[in-house]
């Protein structure tokens, strides 16, 4: 059986997309940080607390950046697409199940909803990074960005993963409560498989066409070399990243449409 | 105006609506009887375009409201004004004029700059109450309630729909007869997933109780 709703086209002439879609982003980002003393801070706060975090570990070994930069701007050029990534799905995830009543708003849509989560959460990152990376080279020396569309680049494919696997696992996380809570476990691994604190030239060659399986590597790889003038990464492809990321797109289309069309949500609106 | 085409809509263990053709007219106040847990809220959605049908079309023409009151999608840390603004933008309203308008008509003590979290229950009810009256609409749907807050307001809410209704159809689901004679003038009543026309409330009425197990009945 198939259905069809006819003439909700009035009242989407009545709202054009963008006004709508620029109210969701400023929903969201009222909401993001709202209830804690910190606030938006928590922004800066949690990147900042793992690039100390990672470089505290890297001066406790007696570790050196494998790339001729201060420590400090090699974490973060893997921590920023890292935190990216795994932001962006974790937005996705909340904002599916905690704004499902913003549905009953015609003409919104829950495509809507994710893409106005996935949209702050590059915009709220594009300013961190900007405002970390600026810190980094006033406070540390670090020299600018070598290739800054290059590093864009890098930073786009991270996100790009998150908006495209985190839309994949929002909507499979509507359906599957088991789901929905396997995937931040499943995600663990993502951290130490995906050059955050290493680079791939460090990696012998059986290891690095094992972690070139990582599609998040390749964003970071992407990023560093965007970064660092003369580095070259043997895992940065563009494509690879883009495929994945498009084929989660894409599937979590078909698994949006089986979920309305059988009522397989668990949250009812 | 909202017409279904051999609407059909399940619920995951039941039918709720089965091949169900109708034409609610602009500007007809529709009431439809309906026992508790036969569906009302799954149909107001559905006419409100909220849910899609599994089977036939829903029709609609016009800008069809939400259900009326629903106060479910405030956010707890917002306050009510900037929840109202942001669903006013959402909904192509102009935020100002839908500010204006609830902070006239619902009167929350304090005003709108408190947060949603400290509102009372009767407040919230009434912040939903009068963002639906405030945004004009072709027609109004109404799952259960169509009044908020003491005597006062309840006449306040009746004044203003039957100003809206002036220009606008409304369909109100509710299971209790005296509340639909009293606001509507075509009546359905919804048995065995079928929306039965009938001359009168008391046709409605007689007919549902008759389809009812008599512990339903009691309910």
């Amino acid at each position: 059986m198939t259905g069809c709703a006819l003439g909700g086209d009035m009242a989407a002439l009545d709202a054009p997309l963008a006004p709508r879609l620029a109210a969701l982003i400023r929903r969201e980002r009222q909401t993001r940080f709202s209830g804690g003393a910190l606030g938006q801070l928590w922004a800066f706060v949690t990147p900042l607390v793992w690039i100390a975090l990672v470089v505290a570990m890297f001066r406790l070994m007696n570790h050196t950046a494998p790339i001729a930069t201060a420590p400090e701007m090699f974490v973060a050029t893997g921590i920023l697409p890292y935190i990216l990534f795994r932001q962006t799905i974790a937005a996705l995830m909340r904002t599916v199940i905690a704004n499902r009543y913003l549905l009953y708003f015609q003409p919104t849509t829950n495509a809507e909803i994710l893409l106005a989560a996935a949209l702050l959460e590059l915009l709220n990152l594009a300013v961190t990074a900007t405002i970390l990376f600026g810190l980094i080279i006033l406070a540390f020396g670090a020299d600018l960005p070598a290739d800054p569309l290059k590093v864009m680049v890098g930073m786009a494919l991270a996100w790009g993963l998150g908006a495209g696997f985190g839309r994949f696992a929002a909507v499979l996380g509507q359906w599957s409560d088991s789901f929905a809570r396997a995937v931040p476990l499943a995600l663990r691994p993502v951290f130490w498989v995906s050059g955050v604190f290493y680079a791939a030239t460090e990696l012998p060659g059986a290891a690095q066409d094992l972690l070139a399986l990582s599609p998040l590597f390749h964003a970071v790889e992407l990023t560093r070399e965007g970064f660092f003038l003369g580095y070259a990464s043997p895992i940065s492809s563009v494509v690879y990243p883009a495929a994945v990321a498009s084929g989660f797109f894409l599937f979590s289309l078909l698994i949006e449409r089986h979920v309305q069309t059988t009522h397989r949500a668990r949250h009812r609106i | 105006m909202i017409t279904l085409v051999n609407t059909t809509r399940v619920h995951p263990g039941a039918v709720i609506l089965a091949q169900a053709s109708a034409r609610f007219e602009p500007r007809a106040r529709i009431g439809i009887l309906a026992a508790a847990g036969s569906g009302k809220s799954t149909l107001a959605r559905l006419f409100s375009g909220i849910d899609q049908p599994d089977g036939g079309a829903v029709l609609r023409r016009g800008r069809i409201s939400w259900p009326m009151g629903f106060a479910g999608a405030f956010h707890p840390d917002l306050t009510a004004a900037t929840n109202v603004a942001l669903i006013a933008d959402m909904i192509g309203q102009n935020p100002d004029r839908t500010l204006a308008f609830c902070d006239q008509f619902g009167g929350l003590p304090g005003g709108l700059n408190r947060k949603v979290k400290v509102l009372t229950p009767v407040e919230r009810a009434t912040l939903g109450f009068s963002l639906s009256l405030a945004v004009p609409c072709d027609t109004y749907i109404a799952d259960e309630v169509i009044g908020v807050g003491d005597a006062t307001l309840r006449a306040k809410c009746d004044a203003m729909l039957d100003r809206r209704l002036a220009t606008a159809g409304l369909i109100f689901l509710s299971r209790n007869p005296a509340q639909i004679r009293k606001y509507c003038q075509t009546f359905f009543v919804l048995i065995g997933a079928k929306l039965i026309p009938c001359r009168d409330v008391d046709v409605a009425a007689t007919a549902l109780k008759l389809s009812l197990q008599p512990e339903q009945a009691e309910a």
